[in-house]
């Protein structure tokens, strides 16, 4: 079979076809290895993938609440804690975050700190000093139950690397800012990240999930 | 000559450190400035090298798989971070820009006015959805941008691709309405291959 291009060629049908389905094969193997399948198209989300499937156990590093106690994150195992990740200086989306954190509080706070901890970390140690994440935390009325943290050290490789086995991404801008994952993590009382949830604005949903776990 | 050591001189100056760094600085100017700074500059190389004509292949098809392989590789937001946190990513999309443009200028005599006219309007629709996901979402999408950054430069690719999308309708429109007009018999049959832009 042949066809004939505007120069007035002719041309066999695969010479016609072979090229560029090569190509767009070519392309759809790069695409499908970049974005892990064609299900992460986001560096947070190909962080969150590359962690691997669920339930896994969640790294531990080393945090400092608002109370200037130093521990590991570990040590609030044997109950669920859900786990996010913020820093107070964030004008975007943390504060969306916290107003979640917030409301499923005031929705689950007869579970708390028994059954359930909510544990904000700040990516921002040097700023988020014990003082402020104190005031902060009294600002939202003194919640038993929710512990507002940080890492206990600024950011370096090693806690980034910690922080990427559980799935969360962290880089810090030339703003003195940071970009990181907004999603929330489950923990279970044996310290596996047992659920996901995708934030922020999600709080009635991570409710419903939370009391059915609970039940 | 003097249009190839201009052009040598244009891609150096691009690719210089400082250039690209003030170029990979914000997500507008990487995107819509350096991206098609480089595709401008591939094909300007395409025409001061032209290569010698396929004789056993039909480039128009296998180059518009190419750019649009690219554009929807260099269009995700991982590889937009990627292409400004690591190095080899960065020169890997600057040479993938230079040979998309380079690509354009073997592939596109090749390709009928219908073709040109779908691959334009489907790449530009591609280019405001994009522009309206960077506008509308309230988290950022890109690790390498602030969200500020994000909603700028998704408001430019809309206004961008808008502007682009009129012209191109209103250029599409004029010659199939010359056509009609000089040749009523050629526009029925559907075939526009002596249109100015076959």
């Amino acid at each position: 079979m042949v066809g004939k291009d505007p120069d007035g060629q002719l041309k066999s049908l695969p010479t016609r076809v072979v090229p560029p389905l090569l190509i767009l094969v070519v392309w759809l193997g790069v695409l499908s290895w970049w974005t892990a399948g064609f299900s992460a198209f986001t560096t947070f989300s190909y962080t969150l993938q590359a962690a691997g499937p669920l339930p896994r156990a969640a790294p531990s590093f080393n945090i400092r609440d608002q109370f200037g106690v130093v521990r590991e994150n570990s040590a609030f195992s044997g109950r669920h804690v859900l786990l996010q990740f913020s820093y107070l200086s964030c004008g975007d989306v943390c504060p969306l975050s916290m107003a979640d954190y917030h409301r499923m509080h005031a929705a689950l706070s007869s579970r708390m700190p028994d059954e359930l901890l909510l544990l904000t970390v700040s990516v921002d140690p040097v700023r988020d000093t014990t003082q402020r994440l104190f005031t902060t935390w009294s600002h939202h009325g003194r919640p038993s139950g929710w512990y507002m943290a940080a890492l206990a050290s600024p950011l370096d490789d090693r806690i980034r690397a910690d922080l990427r086995r559980l799935g969360v991404w962290v880089s810090s801008r030339d703003d003195n800012q940071f970009n990181h994952s907004a999603q929330a993590f489950l923990l279970d009382p044996e310290g596996q990240v047992v659920q996901v949830f995708e934030g922020p604005g999600n709080s009635d949903r991570i409710v419903a999930a939370l009391r059915e776990r609970l039940l | 000559m003097i249009w190839r050591v201009c052009w040598v001189i244009a891609v150096v100056a691009t690719l210089a450190p400082p250039v690209d760094s003030f170029l990979d600085g914000s997500m507008s100017r990487h995107m819509l400035l350096q991206m098609p700074l480089l595709v401008v500059l591939g094909y300007a190389a395409g025409l001061a090298w032209p290569l010698p004509r396929f004789r056993h292949a039909s480039p128009g098809l296998a180059a518009i798989f190419f750019v649009m392989g690219s554009m929807v590789f260099w269009m995700l937001p991982r590889s937009l971070d990627a292409a400004v946190t690591l190095a080899w990513v960065d020169q890997a999309m600057h040479l993938n820009m230079l040979a998309v443009g380079w690509i354009l200028v073997i592939g596109l005599p090749h390709l009928s006015f219908h073709v040109k006219m779908a691959f334009g309007i489907y790449s530009l629709a591609m280019a405001l959805t994009a522009g309206v996901v960077y506008v509308a979402t309230v988290v950022p999408v890109c690790s390498a941008y602030s969200l500020q950054q994000q909603n700028e430069a998704g408001t430019l690719l809309l206004w961008v691709s808008s502007a682009l999308l009129v012209f191109l309708l209103g250029r599409g429109a004029y010659l199939l309405a010359a056509i009609t007009f000089n040749d009523p018999e050629e526009a029925r049959n559907g075939s526009t291959s002596r249109s100015p832009i076959a």
